[in-house]
């Protein structure tokens, strides 16, 4: 290799390792513009990022007040209105099946443990681990509802996060790596609220069409302490693990989305269906 | 090694704003871009954009960052650029060539914070600094590189950077820059003959110490 080679190769590793991620506050930021931001207009975008953000920070400070004081109002209202019995269990012996994309949304937005359908309380969880290991010990919530991106993410690893996909059918799951700042898997749990046998059906796709199309995904299935099921899923493939299991009242199962050696065009589209006889 | 506060240097690449029609280089490696992503912002999603925004973010906001020095600097380059793509996606024709677009929005970004902001910081002389002397044993290859890479000019760093960082090749470089091939060249001959000479100086640093 010539010195302009070696020099170059210095370069290209400097610079890459020097390089400073977009801060996740300017994300923000940025999506806060969006609406007021026409692409016909040609007006100035307004105060920049830095002398903004005080003023962002007074201003959400203060609609948090109103909106807590109008919350602890709004309360007892609705109780009075509320046919009573809502947001109590179905009744015992139906088929019940658990999807969280159709769960997304049930219950607050902000909660994460998050209920389902049924009223049971932490069904869901939005997780993600710090290595490719099988320890649900070190598995952490995703921080922050990104209310504009609709999505469970963690500001910190910018793409880790998880989603419905644009009709409500799916998942989307989205791992994250790079080489500064290592590998997060993202997780999503089921703890179960019954005590039964239950089927589990989940399909996992890769589905996108980038440039840099990657090396694809490492999918799992866990329970508490054993791996049920795992999986390498390449661009534009499917898996699919169907197994019935019996569950304990309280017991987890964990879906993991692994990146892979790399993060390229990793956001995994996750159909899973978990259902009593 | 001092860092000076000098007035605005003149900018041979003016910031324009006609982006439409003109012929935008392929994807440079690296990136991973998702068509229906693009199309779907092109349509007025938010959500869409917001999540291109999310995804291609850390790559700008790092080529921003490389090219003005200043994490300020760069974070206000960056949002004016997301604004800017969200204003002009429409007129993008292709969808798979929204990174090589994105890229030269933020370049155009950068030099127009640079511009507005009316600052250039430079690192002073390396020769002249007795710090350098005193560190020169300490001093590793990414120290090296760093007081190289302040000293170049800011059109210099954007090329190092789009080819050494974004890896577009000089044709490319050229389209997002607006220049000739020949100009790229002359630039990033200059600027790693720069850099060169930055390590070779301070190689040579702890040998005279020594004598």
């Amino acid at each position: 290799m010539s010195s302009d080679d070696q020099l170059e190769r210095q370069v290209e590793r400097w610079l890459a390792e020097t390089a400073r991620p977009m801060p996740p506050e300017l994300l923000d930021d940025v999506l806060l513009e969006l609406p007021r931001t026409s692409r016909r207009s040609w007006r100035p975008a307004g105060i920049p990022w830095r002398a903004r953000r005080p003023v962002l920070a007074v201003g959400i400070a203060a609609v948090l007040i109103v909106a807590v004081g109008l919350a602890g109002n709004a309360v007892p209202f609705l109780q009075r209105w509320l046919p009573a019995g809502a947001g109590s269990p179905a009744p015992t012996g139906l088929v019940r099946t658990w999807d969280p994309a159709a769960d997304f949304r049930v219950g607050s937005l902000a909660a994460n443990p998050s209920d389902d359908a049924y009223g049971n309380a932490g069904v869901w969880a939005y997780l993600y681990g710090p290595s490719t290991a099988q320890d649900p010990a070190s598995y952490a919530l995703m921080p922050t509802f990104n209310v504009k991106l609709d999505q469970w993410w963690v500001p910190a690893f910018r793409t880790l996060n998880i989603y419905p996909n644009p009709d409500g059918t799916a998942l989307e799951l989205h791992s994250f790596r790079t080489g500064n700042e290592g590998i997060r898997t993202a997780i999503l749990r089921w703890t179960s609220p019954v005590a039964a046998q239950v089927r589990l059906h989940a399909q996992f796709t890769l589905g996108q069409t980038c440039q840099v199309q990657g090396d694809g995904v490492i999918v799992s299935v866990d329970d508490a302490a054993t791996r049920l099921w795992t999986a390498a899923i390449p661009a534009h493939e499917t898996r699919t693990f169907d197994t019935t299991i019996a569950v304990e009242t309280g017991a987890p199962l964990y879906v993991v989305v692994e990146p892979g050696a790399d993060s390229n065009c990793d956001t995994t589209t996750l159909v899973l269906r978990i259902s009593t006889p | 090694v001092t860092v000076g506060t000098y007035g605005v240097r003149p900018m041979r690449v003016i910031v324009r704003l006609a982006i439409d029609g003109i012929t935008l280089p392929v994807a440079p490696r690296g990136w991973s871009l998702d068509r229906q992503l693009v199309e779907r912002a092109q349509r007025g999603d938010e959500t869409a954009f917001a999540m291109l925004v999310q995804r291609s973010g850390d790559r700008l906001h790092a080529v921003a960052h490389h090219i003005l020095r200043d994490s300020d600097l760069a974070a206000d380059a960056t949002q004016q650029a997301c604004i800017e793509m969200w204003r002009r996606l429409a007129q993008l024709r292709d969808p798979d060539r929204f990174d090589a677009w994105a890229y030269r929005i933020v370049v155009r970004a950068a030099y127009a914070e640079c511009r507005r902001r009316s600052v250039w910081r430079v690192v002073a002389d390396l020769s002249g600094s007795s710090s350098g002397m005193d560190a020169g044993h300490g001093v590793d290859d990414r120290d090296q590189l760093e007081r190289g890479f302040a000293r170049l000019s800011m059109d210099h760093r954007t090329v190092v950077v789009l080819k050494h960082f974004s890896g577009l090749s000089n044709a490319e470089i050229a389209d997002v820059l607006e220049l000739s091939e020949g100009t790229v060249r002359s630039r990033l001959y200059y600027a790693m003959q720069t850099l060169r000479a930055a390590l070779e100086a301070d190689q040579r640093l702890p040998e005279a110490v020594a004598r």
